[in-house]
């Protein structure tokens, strides 16, 4: 259909009017920004974070949060003081082991024995043994 | 957790916006409303005609979307697509509420431009008067399509996915209104000041 002057004309006007419309948007004015923040706020209040999906209860929840968490860190203190102390009331022998030399520690075992480990009581070397 | 960087949040987009807002993040809730408020305000109004009716509206439809916050869900939809179509189911409410008529003329706001002497300033009201009126007088659907179209300035399936029909629809719907408008403003070509164009 072909466009004529007086449509073309319209077509002007309405384009020139859709831009004046599109330069003065009808304005939010204060008050109304105001009412919309009192808005959001409440229903933050209300609602409390719920956006971030919780898959499970989370790794400070399984450990116990702070009541297991005051617990553990007592036994980390105490483990920790007694790597320190020295081995005041262990047996002689033990005592020894922690302060002897390198040399000394191998006196104290019996290495003819093999530390116990004789080959053929154990499963691996019968199975070979067998094939 | 309250003081996120205003810095970092102005380039946020709304959707990333809506997920610090449900979990209580103050400074969201601030950007999106100077975001969002004059968007929904400027739509209510040219859908309804009426600036009272339109705050209402606008305001309505924020607290809808602050309570879906925490439901929101991410690449689904635009914030502002869901925010035009709430607008557009309220304003069809508030529409059907108080009949076809109108709102009286004397509605349409003074215009804003201060570098305007008074006369160019009484032909810009009589301008946007017109375009008003002649919006309020298009069917709802044809006016939502126009408004979006011509005045938002969005494309065709953005429009389609605000009134949920075929872009084929909107086109229609566009082309119809439009057609409309101009029959109603042709005779006041002269009286707009353009018939000397």
């Amino acid at each position: 259909m072909a466009m004529t002057d007086t449509d073309r004309e319209t077509d002007d006007m309405l384009e020139s009017l859709f831009e004046a419309a599109r330069a003065a948007p009808e304005p939010a004015d204060a008050a109304l920004m105001a009412r919309v923040l009192a808005d959001a706020r409440a229903v933050q209040a209300e609602t409390g974070p719920t956006a971030l999906p919780r898959r499970g209860p989370g790794l400070w929840a399984m450990l116990g949060g702070w009541p297991a968490m005051g617990g553990l860190a007592t036994a980390t203190v105490a483990g920790l003081w007694l790597g320190f102390t020295p081995a005041l009331g262990v047996g002689t022998a033990v005592s020894g082991l922690i302060t002897a030399s390198p040399g000394d520690v191998l006196s104290l075992m019996d290495v003819s024995e093999g530390f116990g480990l004789d080959m053929d009581e154990t499963g691996l070397a019968t199975e070979e043994d067998a094939g | 957790m309250q003081q996120m960087a205003l810095d970092d949040s102005g380039e946020l987009s709304d959707e990333a916006l809506m997920v610090l807002f449900a979990n209580g993040d103050e400074a969201a809730a601030r950007i999106l409303t100077t975001r969002l408020t004059p968007v929904v305000m400027a739509h209510a109004y040219r859908l309804l005609g009426d600036r009272t009716e339109a705050e209402d509206i606008a305001q309505e439809a924020m607290l809808r979307l602050w309570k879906i916050a925490g439901d929101w869900r991410q690449g689904e939809a635009k914030v502002t697509t869901w925010l035009y179509r709430v607008v557009a189911n309220l304003s069809t409410d508030r529409l059907r509420r108080r009949g076809r008529n109108g709102p009286p003329l004397d509605e349409v706001p003074e215009p804003r431009d201060e570098a305007e002497g008074p006369a160019e300033r009484m032909q810009t009201q009589a301008r946007a008067e017109a375009l008003q009126a002649a919006l309020n007088a298009l069917p709802e659907r044809q006016r939502q399509a126009v408004v979006l179209r011509h005045i938002e300035g969005l494309g065709n399936p953005e429009i389609a996915g605000i009134m949920e029909i075929s872009t084929e629809a909107v086109e229609s719907l566009t082309a119809r209104g439009k057609r409309a408008l101009g029959a109603a403003l042709a005779a006041r070509r002269e009286e707009l000041g353009y018939g000397d164009d």
